[in-house]
């Protein structure tokens, strides 16, 4: 399956200088047993595909990766996988496309960034790292708490005790984001590494924060209930407070509308790289595509483009929220010291708001 | 020869590590509490590079951790984990009570000097207060998740 991937990768292109790919599964069981009378004996199947290609291009050469899976068997990978917002293509197909867009991208102009700020819409993929690296990481209680400030960072939701934005509009009235372990995704689980019932965590309702990510801990130092957000990559290692199934919640709009509204803008589509301030104040998330977009069509294609923002002023700009919410596996978000290399799942639907571009070309 | 490891090994040791968790950590001076996480993970994989083939693995990984929290007058937690082999299976409840008294000797040792500097400065000391943990809510979650899961609750006599 891994070569028949890699192959699919390579497709018919002539500018793909370099390609790997690779298959794996896992079953793994859990007890977890403490003085207080739990008892808890869970198990999980996962599998998962990954996939990289390099291709050559007129401005230089492009990488592009990604990953697929799920908490399934292989047939993950031998048949794709559909559930409501969790699409997956099977391992060919994703492979292909990867390829193609890989190889499209190469031979695709540098974005050239306006001075001034504009409209973007955002798809799916591209607002599943939005939401995990701007909304999740700096809900988690441990980061906003300070305990790992000193190699992480800290986080613009929680100044101090008395000084923080819990019950504050952050963002426009448009965005709810939660976490929650109880819906299918590459994070789900029914009890935490604490033995805490896994619960929906609702960190921004209609653009107020509500609440965030906690362990028992700091659970009692905040003086709220917990919320089963406390996990370990493996039992040796200590649980960390952790996103779960974290996403951008869908809205009521047709995607195609929020595009065909706008007369001058940019369609951002597939997330990259983030970079992100240490309080996650701001941020900048560069994109596999930009488009522009003139009278409401998509126009040219350029590459090496993505968007930076003020993070609260990023989240009040925005002014649609599309009915298209797509759920996407993570299966290396790097957190902790000793760095734990942790699986969940984010995602979000379409969204439009504004932001400056970021691009290469000067 | 030590046995092969599978997901099916924890049902060997579930009821007595239950028993060391909740009964035999009693004799432990001054915990306050104490889990325990084991797990047995079974995977296999492939890469392929460039069209060809490149490596594939078949493995297993076992391993636990376990958190105690004690102390006289001020609480911390202390913490153990290590990897595990197939030669250990036969031991188990041996390694795991080894790794629950160092988590419980760090915790005590944590408390104490928390107690001891926490004295010392006024401001930042008001900081290193009781490791505390919130409650439980017990009840079982609503929906199922993708994988089946067993638990229970039992109240403990103190």
């Amino acid at each position: 399956m891994a070569v028949d991937g890699c192959k699919a990768l390579q497709g018919q292109h002539s500018n793909v200088l370099y390609s790997a790919a690779s298959a794996s599964t896992f079953l793994l069981r859990e007890l977890f047993l403490s003085s207080d009378g739990a008892d808890i004996d869970q198990s999980f199947a996962q599998t998962e595909g990954f996939a990289i290609a390099i291709c050559s291009g007129e401005h230089g050469n492009f990488e592009l990766y990604d990953f697929t899976g799920h908490q399934r068997g292989w047939e993950v990978l031998t048949d794709g996988y559909a559930s409501g917002p969790i699409v997956l293509p099977n391992f060919i197909d994703f492979c292909t496309k990867l390829g193609d867009d890989a190889a499209e991208v190469a031979d695709a102009p540098p974005l050239r960034p306006p001075d001034h700020e504009v409209v973007v819409v955002t798809n799916p993929h591209f607002n599943t790292l939005l939401v995990h690296e701007v909304v999740g990481h700096p809900s988690e209680l441990d980061r906003a708490l300070k305990y790992e400030t000193s190699y992480a960072g800290r986080s613009w939701f929680l100044k101090d005790l008395q000084d923080n934005q819990l019950g504050q509009q952050i963002a426009s009235p448009l965005v709810t984001a939660f976490s929650d372990p109880l819906m299918e995704g590459y994070g789900s689980f029914k009890y935490d590494h604490e033995g805490t019932p896994a619960r929906r965590a609702h960190i921004i309702r209609d653009g107020v924060l509500e609440e965030f990510l906690n362990n028992r801990q700091t659970a009692a130092i905040m003086g709220v209930p917990t919320n089963g957000s406390a996990r370990a990559t493996e039992a040796q290692l200590i649980p960390l407070i952790r996103m779960t199934n974290t996403i951008f919640a869908p809205g009521d709009r047709d995607p195609q509308d929020i595009i065909s509204e706008v007369d001058s803008g940019y369609y951002i589509e597939g997330h990259r790289t983030p970079s992100i301030a240490e309080s996650r104040e701001n941020f900048r998330i560069t994109a596999v595509k930009v488009y522009e977009i003139e009278n409401g069509q998509l126009g040219r294609l350029y590459r090496d483009g993505g968007i930076t923002s003020d993070s609260r002023d990023y989240f009040t700009s925005i002014d649609a929220v599309g009915n298209d919410l797509r759920v996407n596996p993570i299966p290396n978000c790097g957190k902790g010291q000793p760095m734990q290399a942790k699986r969940m799942s984010n995602g979000g639907p379409t969204m439009r708001g504004v932001a400056r571009l970021t691009g290469s070309a000067g | 020869m030590a046995q092969k490891v599978t997901v099916e090994s924890l049902d060997r040791y579930r009821s007595s590590l239950q028993s060391l968790v909740a009964e035999r950590s009693k004799s432990l001076p001054g915990l306050r509490y104490c889990d325990l996480r084991i797990e047995v993970r079974e995977e296999k994989g492939a890469v392929a590079e460039n069209g060809n083939e490149k490596a594939s693995a078949e493995d297993y990984a076992f391993d636990f951790g376990v958190r105690a929290i004690a102390g006289g007058r001020t609480s911390a937690a202390g913490y153990y984990g290590r990897v595990l082999g197939a030669a250990d299976a036969d031991n188990l409840e041996t390694v795991v009570w080894d790794g629950l008294k160092q988590a419980h000797q760090r915790a005590r040792a944590s408390a104490a000097n928390k107690r001891r500097i926490s004295g010392r400065y006024e401001a930042l000391g008001q900081s290193l207060s009781d490791t505390d943990l919130a409650p439980l809510r017990c009840e079982t979650p609503s929906r199922r998740p993708t994988s089946p899961t067993r638990a229970r609750y039992r109240p403990l006599t103190p």
